[in-house]
């Protein structure tokens, strides 16, 4: 931020400064006038303080800095920040006011309000503030300001300000685990259990002999007992691909923070950041795609490296806020897997989100739909007596459209947390594993 | 009754102004309130005691003397104070001109004592942020330095009371003596500062 103040930079005389010489000379000329040296004596207080205060004149600026904690925190955790102000001048500064103003979401304890302190020559004075970051994002602490007052009250400083310092707050990860398979496993490494015969650890059966098999694979037990060479048959072991596609055209509802009410975004971001570690965890592939206005992407990718990488990601995630829709060309679904799970977090406020839903179904796609919105929260119109009636409309329209999207074999699930999507996988890894009616 | 849109939106400022005002009364820190209160104090005790005693024994004078010591304290950074400095200054001229009271010693130190802290409290209240924490330190200071400063000016009185009464008279001959010295010194001090800005 550039300084309004940086081309006069400099100490200016205070209100204080001209009433003491208008006092001190209309007492002086009125005792000179009236030739009464009581006058003197009130005027005396006054040129003596402006006198006294003025003996040395400060030159410098306070220098003024402002820290805060780099490393980036969890939505809920403590964060830090430190500002400095420092009295180079040879003159002491009566009085030191600092002030540093933090985002919406970091509750800084005490930063609402301004410190004065005074500052002996050559010093320097920290003032510490500490406070939880409320919700994920790109936050910030400042700009801190600073000014000074020196001889007495007489001079002021103009303003000196800092930057202001970011701090990055990740989502908070809820507890999530999906213990069911994947419905596509896309390579030949990973952990999952494939619905394939190969090699793998988990026990498909037991079989009988045949060529090419691998004689490590004989089961000796079976053998001796039946007299003919057997072999235990296993599942192949895979990995999955996983796309989450965040919508985030329109926000709704209207967030507490971290122990509040989550929003739209709130619940879309936090359920996307666990579902991706809790696969990345897995060493799956895991991409993003943010369904807004502008597409946004992040290949797909594995490992702890990939997760800071989501994580990052994911702070840019802005709702777009318009009535504007992504255009269809925009997002023909190119960019997802054709054999990996898509799940589709959207609050489904717009037709042309379940559109696009349905449409990634229809392309062959196994597709999860993730309800991020709170509609028990969703409260009637109130000042008008065809509210509750309008409200009972959008809500059996949006039961119908998630009953829609349910035909085309799209699984909706409320996000829970654990287990959410568990209930969904089994419905959608069995759909995956029926035989398919298509059109060659 | 649907009041006139003009009305409506006068109402609706004053509320607005009245929540801004209750929201900041609520904010107010206890640091900046005792520098008001205090320099409101000091205005009050030094209009009573330079105002002369037929004048300040009636109670529109204690309301008028209220009522100046508050917009003191409550705008510390408006010309109100100098103002108010003023006005004691001329209040002490006409009791001591117009009511022919007795300029006696006590009393000058007394409204001397108490008209610098007016100016000094407010200069302080002036830079102070009505909701701002503030270090015990910056107040002693505060008060130290005008201590200092009022001793100084009391030890001059005395000095210049005695000096007067060893040259035979009251006043005549130091007052315009002192008062160029004093006019002298602030023509320097003046010049001084301008030339360093």
């Amino acid at each position: 931020m550039t300084n309004p103040f940086a081309d006069r930079r400099t100490w200016v005389p205070t209100r204080a400064m001209g009433r003491a010489v208008m006092v001190t000379a209309f007492l002086a000329v009125v005792a000179v006038v009236l030739g009464r040296y009581d006058l003197v004596v009130l005027a005396a207080p006054f040129a003596l303080g402006a006198a006294w205060g003025l003996r040395t004149r400060p030159s410098r600026l306070p220098e003024l800095t402002l820290t805060s904690t780099e490393d980036p925190v969890v939505e809920g955790n403590e964060i830090a920040a430190r500002v400095m102000v420092t009295n180079t001048d040879a003159c002491a500064y009566d009085v030191v006011v600092v002030r540093a103003a933090p985002s919406r979401w970091v509750r800084l304890r005490h930063s609402d309000r301004p410190y004065v302190g005074e500052l002996p020559a050559g010093a320097a004075t920290a003032v510490d503030l500490a406070g939880p970051a409320l919700r994920w994002g790109e936050h910030w602490v400042g700009p801190a300001q600073a000014f000074a007052v020196a001889g007495g009250g007489l001079l002021i400083s103009t303003p000196t300000f800092t930057d202001v310092a970011p701090i990055k707050v990740f989502p908070a990860v809820d507890d999530f685990r999906a213990d069911d398979a994947m419905p596509h496993a896309a390579g030949l490494v990973g952990v999952h259990r494939s619905r394939r015969p190969g090699e793998g650890g988990e026990l498909a059966g037991i079989r009988a002999f045949a060529p090419g098999d691998r004689l490590r694979r004989i089961d000796w037990r079976t053998t001796l007992r039946a007299q003919h060479p057997y072999v235990a048959q296993t599942l192949s072991d895979r990995d999955a691909e996983v796309a989450l596609v965040l919508d985030v055209v329109h926000e709704a509802g209207r967030s507490g923070g971290i122990h509040g009410a989550a929003s739209a975004l709130d619940t879309t971001v936090r359920a996307a950041t666990a579902i991706a570690q809790h696969y990345l965890h897995r060493g799956d592939r895991v991409s993003l795609i943010e369904y807004s206005y502008e597409i946004r992407r992040l290949r797909a990718g594995s490992g702890r490296r990939h997760f800071h990488a989501v994580l990052e990601w994911i702070l840019q995630v802005r709702p777009s806020d318009g009535v504007e829709t992504p255009p269809p060309y925009l997002f023909d679904g190119h960019h997802l897997p054709t054999r990996g799970l898509v799940v589709v977090l959207t609050p489904l406020l717009n037709e042309h989100s379940a559109e696009m839903v349905a449409r990634l179904a229809r392309s062959g796609r196994m597709v999860v739909a993730i309800d991020t919105l709170d509609a028990s929260a969703a409260k009637p119109y109130q000042r008008s007596a065809w509210g509750p009636l309008a409200h009972r409309l959008w809500w059996m329209d949006r039961q119908n459209v998630i009953g829609q999207l349910r035909e085309v074999g799209v699984p909706v699930a409320e996000w829970a947390g654990t287990g959410s999507l568990d209930h969904v996988l089994r419905d959608v890894t069995q759909l995956a594993a029926a035989p398919r009616v298509g059109v060659r | 009754m649907k009041l006139p849109y003009a009305v409506d939106e006068v109402l609706g400022g004053l509320r607005l102004r009245l929540r801004h005002t209750g929201r900041a009364v609520r904010r107010t820190a206890a640091g900046p309130a005792l520098v008001r209160g205090v320099t409101a104090g000091f205005a009050v005790v030094a209009m009573l005691l330079a105002l002369p005693r037929p004048v300040a024994a009636s109670p529109w004078a204690w309301g008028v003397v209220v009522v100046l010591a508050a917009a003191v304290g409550l705008a510390p950074r408006s010309p109100v104070v100098t103002v108010v400095v003023l006005l004691i200054a001329v209040a002490w001229l006409a009791a001591t001109l117009a009511y022919g009271e007795e300029p006696t010693l006590w009393r000058l130190i007394a409204v001397a004592a108490t008209l610098y802290p007016v100016h000094t409290g407010a200069a302080l209240a002036a830079v102070l942020p009505y909701d701002a924490v503030v270090a015990a330190g910056v107040l002693r200071r505060w008060a130290v330095q005008t201590a200092a400063v009022l001793g100084a000016g009391v030890a001059f009185a005395v000095g210049g009371v005695l000096l007067a009464a060893r040259v035979g008279g009251w006043s005549a001959l130091v007052a315009p003596i002192v008062g160029l010295l004093a006019v002298a010194a602030l023509a320097v001090m003046l010049a001084w500062l301008v030339r360093r800005t």
